[in-house]
C-alpha cells in the first residue's frame, strides 16, 4: 500500500504538479485495496490456514470476521472506491471498475488468475503500478502527455519483484495445487527472471529520466544490491531465511521507487541548479541504501 | 554483531538528520521524507 501510494506521487510530480487530490488518492487506494483484499482472503482461506496461520492480517484465518461481514465490507469499500474516484475525472471511474473487476479474475474460479503462473504477476502488477500513476497523473491536472515510458518501466520492476512474493506462500500453494511461476520452475529459474526484468526495468528508468547522473548512481546501487540479493536467494533452501532475504530485495526497490520520486520532484523547482537535481537523488538514494546493505553484510555473516 | 548493531542505529540517527535536513532546505522533498519514514515503520514493524 506505502508503494502504491508513492506511486501516485510519482504520477503526479512525473506530471508536473502535486494537489491536494494527490494526497487524498490515499482513500480511493485504501478502498480498493479493502475489495482486493477481501476477495482474496476468501478465495485462499484455505491456503491461508496453512501458510499464514498466525498472521494478524487474514481475519478469516483467525475467525476475528464472519463471511457475512467480509462480504459486508468487501461490497463497501467497492462502492466507496467508486465514488471516490468521480473526484479524478472518468478515466478514473473507468479504470477503478476495471480494477475491481481484475479483483474477481484474479482470485476467484473459474478465473482464478492467480493460479496461472506467470499471467498473475503481470495482472497484479497493472494494478499495483498502473492504477496508482494514473490516479497521480489525473490529480496532477497538468495538460502533460501520460508517463507510458515511465510507468512501463516501473511496471515491468513491479512484475519483478512479484515474482519473489511466492517464496513465503510455497507450502500450502504446493498442498491446494496452485501451481505458481515459483512451484513450476523452482527457485533459480524464479529469481534469474526477476533479475532480468529488474535490469530492464532500470535501463527504461534510466531512459526516461535521461541518464541523469545522481539518480544514475542510486539506482544503480540498488540494482547492485537487489542482484546480489537474489544470488543469495537462489542459494537459499529454509523459507524463513528466504522471506528475509526477499524482504532485503523489495527494500531496495522501495528506495528506487522514492529516489525517482525525489528526481521528478526536483524536476518541478524551476530555480534548482543542474548539480542540485543530481545531487539530491544520488544523496537521498545512497543514505536510504545504507541500511540494507547494514542487512546484507549482517546476513551474510549469518549465513557463513 | 553488536558492532553492527551500533553501526545500524549511528547509520538510522545519519539518515533521520540528513533527511530533516535536506527537507528543510528543500520543502518541495517533503513527499520523500514521508515515504522514507513509512518504509522504516513498516520494516521495524515486520522486525
Amino acid at each position: 500500500m506505502i508503494t502504491c501510494y508513492s506511486f501516485v506521487f510519482l504520477g503526479s510530480a512525473a506530471s508536473g504538479d502535486i494537489t491536494a487530490k494527490t494526497v487524498f488518492a490515499i482513500f480511493v487506494l485504501i478502498a480498493w485495496y479493502i475489495h482486493a483484499a477481501t476477495t482474496n482472503d476468501y478465495a485462499d482461506r484455505h491456503i491461508d490456514a496453512i501458510n499464514l496461520k498466525n498472521a494478524s492480517d487474514r481475519p478469516l484465518v483467525s475467525k476475528d470476521i464472519t463471511y457475512k461481514q467480509l462480504w459486508t465490507i468487501h461490497t463497501i469499500s467497492g462502492l466507496i472506491a467508486l465514488a471516490l474516484s468521480t473526484f479524478y475525472g472518468l478515466g478514473a471511474v473507468i479504470l477503478t471498475s476495471v480494477m475491481l473487476v481484475i479483483d474477481y479474475l484474479y482470485s476467484l474460479k473459474p478465473f482464478r488468475i492467480s493460479d496461472r503462473g506467470a499471467i498473475s504477476q503481470l495482472l497484479l502488477a497493472v494494478a499495483y503500478v498502473f492504477y496508482p500513476i494514473s490516479l497521480g497523473y489525473w490529480a496532477s491536472g497538468t495538460p502533460t502527455p501520460y508517463p507510458w515510458l515511465l510507468s512501463l518501466g516501473l511496471y515491468l520492476g513491479f512484475v519483478a519483484r512479484l515474482f519473489l512474493k511466492d517464496f513465503r506462500d510455497v507450502q500450502g500453494d504446493r498442498k491446494y495445487g496452485k501451481m505458481t511461476f515459483l512451484l513450476r520452475h523452482g527457485s533459480k529459474v524464479t529469481c534469474a527472471v526477476s533479475g532480468a526484468l529488474s535490469v530492464i526495468s532500470l535501463l527504461m528508468t534510466l531512459y526516461v529520466t535521461r541518464f541523469s547522473f545522481g539518480l544514475a548512481v542510486a539506482l544503480v546501487l540498488g540494482q547492485t544490491l537487489a542482484t546480489i540479493g537474489l544470488y543469495r536467494l537462489s542459494k537459499l533452501t529454509v523459507i524463513g531465511t528466504q522471506v528475509t532475504e526477499v524482504n532485503l530485495i523489495a527494500r531496495t526497490a522501495n528506495v528506487s521507487a522514492i529516489t525517482i520520486l525525489a528526481y521528478y520532484l526536483c524536476l518541478t523547482q524551476s530555480q534548482l541548479s543542474v548539480l542540485e537535481i543530481n545531487l539530491i537523488p544520488a544523496v537521498l538514494g545512497i543514505v536510504m541504501l545504507l541500511p540494507s546493505c547494514l542487512n546484507m553484510i549482517r546476513a551474510k555473516r549469518d549465513y557463513v | 554483531m553488536q558492532k553492527l548493531k551500533i553501526v545500524d542505529n549511528l547509520g538510522m540517527f545519519f539518515l533521520v538528520v540528513v533527511g530533516v535536513v535536506i527537507v528543510f532546505w528543500y520543502q518541495f522533498l517533503w513527499p520523500v521524507l514521508l515515504f522514507a519514514a513509512l518504509g522504516q515503520v513498516r520494516s521495524r514493524k515486520a522486525k
